[in-house]
């Protein structure tokens, strides 16, 4: 809405903060010639007036100008109006007691609510029900994109109050999504596939800002794995974009930790095992041993992986055929399956160690098809390879 | 029969001679207005007081009412001239034409007596010359009731103030350093004198110098703006000050402003004694309010709220200072309807103040009819609206803002700056938020998308957006006879 005109109101308020001692009351006087008639009596008293006097009648005429510009106040905007979409529920169920302890003090020199007390407020009343207050939601959004590590409340947001409100939330968490910040850490929480999508989405912005795929999910995993040495934990949610990190991660130490994540968490990972051996066989040059172990925690019974070790036993990489060597001794019964290639690697693989681990678990394997009683052959490899 | 004989009023204690007058001049330009002055009629009902130690006239100047010039004689040696005329001269010309127009024409000079203003000045003079001459053996004096102590620092203040708002518009450039620092202390000095909404205006106009973010012809503005404000609000409390009210102004609206204007804060009983006062309210909360005002100095928080039984909205205020804001009681908020059998509702304009004894208060259960109840009293025609909204504007010191409850039609957006509000016949308000750390309006339009298909009641504080000259609409809460959003905090 654009400032109306009014050129004896501009010209008083430029004479007035110009001075009239500096400026006069010259262009003044002729504006207020012109006044409209319910100025009149006050144009009327400064035109009369002499310069030191001034001051007095250009006061009353200043009142008396804005007065009746405000009379002319007016309302509504023209255009098309666009009603707002529907859909979303919301409420504000929060007595005004809490939720002034989450609301940011203005006031100068206040005294501020303890950010203990401020994460208990929202602990509780995410246990109530009623930290998805819609009044603080936006609080809720400003904390989310506190850029410091250590902010407690900011966390106990993410972690707490912006999940409460679950999935309708999500467009709002959208503009500030990145995938190494709380807004992430809430938002996966709600929905990690949806999260997931809209993370790994190729926009303009993300090109011109060079975060790639890749990248993305790197930092976003970063985030869950970082959140769970805070005391989290990482639970199913986090599978897939765990399962999109095996897929894209190019450094070893990461998808090693990524597969030791996946291991920590037991069967319950068991869906990302073909990932884990997609991820094995399609390293590079050589395999990654690295992902041995996991692949072995998670699928002792896998032919899957059996198949996988069998074939690593014959990589370019002593240390994968070493581990591998080793590790299908700690396998189910699919491990029966690498009998063959065990004894060949046993004679003929050129590093005696390999030789010799693939010679201890051909023994173990073969013990396992003794009668009950025989004494199975010694186990102390695992402190030589791990 | 023949006419009495004039009156012959009681000569000056002191002879008074041109020469004697020129010498108190402060410069020729005005000893020549002087004797303008006392050549022409402008000074009117000149008189010497009966004990011979005041000359007191009018004098008709470039404002509306006549100035009071006065000569105080009470050292014969140092007359003191005083005058309320704009002029920044000491003595003006004024006061120099009034002993001009003595020394040439004595007789033309009746008796009068000066004011009591006048009389109080002359006693803190001679005091203060007395401590001077004494130190603490100074003889004391008879001691002034309370109430009359701050009627004479009232009467100082805008005395203070009248010439300060002279030199604003006269020396300009509000907002330079070496001003802002001189405005400061004389804001702080207000503060003695017990005219809350001057010292508030004038903390404003302070506190525009510092804001950031706004440009030069902006700040100007609304600095015009304030400077008018403070402008009116000093008029007025000369008024009101002298007992009388403002040329069109009722008892109920003198009522409403004395409060902010001369700091005299309403007793319960005061209130009840002029009616200010309804039994058996049954209100509801709407809304609740909490706000920092820097220029008050205050905390204030508000629960907005409606009387079920007539539909009137009321504010429950908590005025809250900055220093010693813990001593003072919160103002609660309710989140079920409550009956008050009798309560305060002081004198205002569109939306009044309510207040009441906790023992007049039962609070209720929660109630689906309340919600139901209120939303069947909200406004449908905007027109008519903004139309008691500007009713309220043209009393000059009025607050620029109400609060009305508005049944809206549709909640949208033109383009991607303005939202807006419309009734059943278009007619539309611009929703717009106060301040810059929250967003209301953000609300509004999350509520709109829950619950915008059944017409939702919106409560509203419409305010006059200053710049661009608009009325607005702060939204605080949007109920239908289901739901209910509170919008703000």
């Amino acid at each position: 809405m654009a400032k109306e005109k009014d050129l004896l109101l501009e010209s008083l308020v430029a004479t007035a903060a110009a001075g009239v001692d500096t400026g006069g009351v010259t262009d003044l006087k002729g504006k207020a010639a012109t006044a409209p008639p319910e100025l009149s009596d006050a144009a009327t008293r400064l035109r009369a007036a002499e310069d030191d006097e001034a001051p007095a009648p250009l006061l009353e005429l200043l009142f008396a100008a804005t007065h009746a510009r405000l009379q002319r106040a007016e309302t509504g905007v023209k255009g098309n109006l666009e009603p707002v979409a529907e859909g979303g529920h919301w409420s504000t169920p929060m007595s005004a007691e809490n939720l002034y302890l989450l609301v940011p003090e203005t006031r100068p020199f206040a005294k501020k609510v303890k950010p203990e007390v401020q994460v208990e407020a929202i602990e509780s009343a995410t246990r109530l029900g009623t930290a998805t207050d819609l009044r603080l939601l936006q609080i809720y959004l400003k904390h989310l994109e506190e850029k410091k590590d250590d902010a407690p409340v900011a966390d106990a947001v993410a972690q707490h109050a912006i999940p409460a409100f679950g999935p309708p939330i999500l467009p709002e968490l959208w503009p500030t999504l990145g995938p190494d910040n709380r807004t992430f850490s809430a938002a996966s929480k709600i929905d990690i596939q949806a999260t997931l999508k809209r993370l790994t989405e190729k926009t303009p912005e993300k090109k011109a800002k060079g975060a790639d795929k890749q990248s993305q999910v790197t930092k976003a995993v970063d985030k869950i794995l970082e959140d769970a040495a805070e005391g989290g934990r990482v639970g199913p949610e986090s599978l897939p974009i765990l399962k999109l990190a095996l897929k894209y991660a190019p450094e070893p130490s990461f998808r090693r930790k990524v597969a030791e994540t996946l291991a920590n968490m037991g069967s319950a990972a068991a869906e990302a095992l073909p990932d884990l051996v997609d991820a094995f066989e399609r390293t590079g040059f050589t395999r990654d041993y690295n992902l041995i172990r996991p692949m072995v925690v998670l699928g002792k019974e896998s032919n899957d992986v059996a198949d996988a070790l069998i074939r690593a036993l014959e990589d370019r990489d002593s240390t994968v055929r070493l581990m591998a060597a080793f590790n299908v001794g700690q396998m189910g019964e699919p491990a029966m399956k690498a009998l063959d290639t065990l004894e060949d690697v046993s004679e003929r693989d050129p590093e005696p160690k390999v030789r010799d681990t693939a010679l201890k678990t051909l023994n173990k394997l073969r013990a396992r098809l003794e009668p009950v009683g025989v004494v199975p052959v010694d186990e102390g490899m695992g402190d030589e390879t791990e | 029969m023949h006419d009495p004989a004039p009156e012959t009023p009681m000569p000056l204690n002191v002879p008074i001679t041109e020469d004697m007058v020129r010498g108190l001049a402060p410069d020729d330009t005005t000893w020549q207005k002087a004797q303008e002055i006392a050549t022409s009629d402008r000074i009117v009902q000149p008189g010497v007081s009966a004990d011979g130690t005041w000359l007191v006239a009018d004098a008709k100047g470039s404002a509306k009412e006549p100035y009071h010039v006065s000569a105080d004689f009470v050292d014969p040696n140092s007359p003191v001239l005083r005058s309320n005329s704009p002029s920044r001269q000491t003595p003006d010309k004024y006061g120099l034409a009034l002993l001009l127009k003595y020394a040439r024409q004595p007789d033309s000079f009746g008796t009068r007596e000066p004011g009591d203003e006048l009389l109080a000045k002359r006693e803190k003079k001679v005091a203060a010359e007395e401590r001077k001459k004494f130190g603490p053996a100074a003889p004391k004096r008879e001691k002034k009731s309370a109430a009359d102590k701050q009627l004479a620092a009232q009467r100082e203040g805008l005395e203070v103030l009248d010439r300060l708002l002279v030199d604003l518009v006269a020396a300009g450039h509000w907002f330079d350093e070496g001003r802002v620092e001189k405005l400061e202390r004389q804001a702080k000095n207000l503060g003695d004198a017990h005219l809350p909404a001057a010292t508030q205006t004038l903390r404003k106009l302070l506190l525009l110098a510092k804001q950031k973010g706004i440009g030069d012809e902006e700040r100007q503005f609304l600095g015009a703006d304030l400077i008018a404000q403070l402008w009116a609000i000093v008029q007025h409390g000369k008024v009101y000050l002298e007992g009388r009210l403002p040329p069109g102004e009722t008892q109920g609206e003198a009522d409403a402003l004395m409060e902010d204007l001369l700091g005299r804060p309403w007793q319960s009983g005061e209130l009840k004694e002029k009616g200010y006062w309804k039994s058996g309210l049954s209100l509801f909360e709407l809304a609740y309010e909490r706000t920092d005002d820097d220029s008050r100095q205050q905390r204030i928080e508000i629960s907005n709220l409606i009387d079920l039984n007539s539909g009137d909205l009321f504010e429950a205020i908590a005025y809250r200072p900055y220093k010693g804001l813990n001593p003072l009681p919160e103002q609660p908020s309710y989140s079920t309807p409550l009956t008050i059998t009798e309560a305060a509702v002081y004198p205002g304009f569109i939306t009044r103040r309510v207040r009441w004894d906790k023992d007049a208060e039962t609070i209720g259960r929660p109630s689906p009819t309340a919600l139901e109840k209120a939303y069947g009293f909200a406004s449908t025609d905007f027109a008519e609206v903004v139309e008691q909204f500007r009713g309220q504007l043209r009393h000059p010191l009025a607050p620029r803002e109400a609060m009305f409850l508005l049944r809206v039609e549709q909640i949208g957006k033109i383009g991607d700056r303005h939202t807006v509000v419309e009734d059943s016949a278009g007619n539309r308000i611009e929703v717009a938020d106060r301040r810059k750390d929250y967003s209301n309006v953000a609300n509004l339009v999350r509520a709109a998308a829950m619950l915008g298909r059944d017409r939702p009641a919106v409560l509203v504080r419409l305010f006059v957006q200053p710049v661009t000259n608009s009325i607005v609409a702060l939204p605080l809460a949007a109920l239908t006879p289901r739901h209910h959003l509170r919008l703000g905090l």
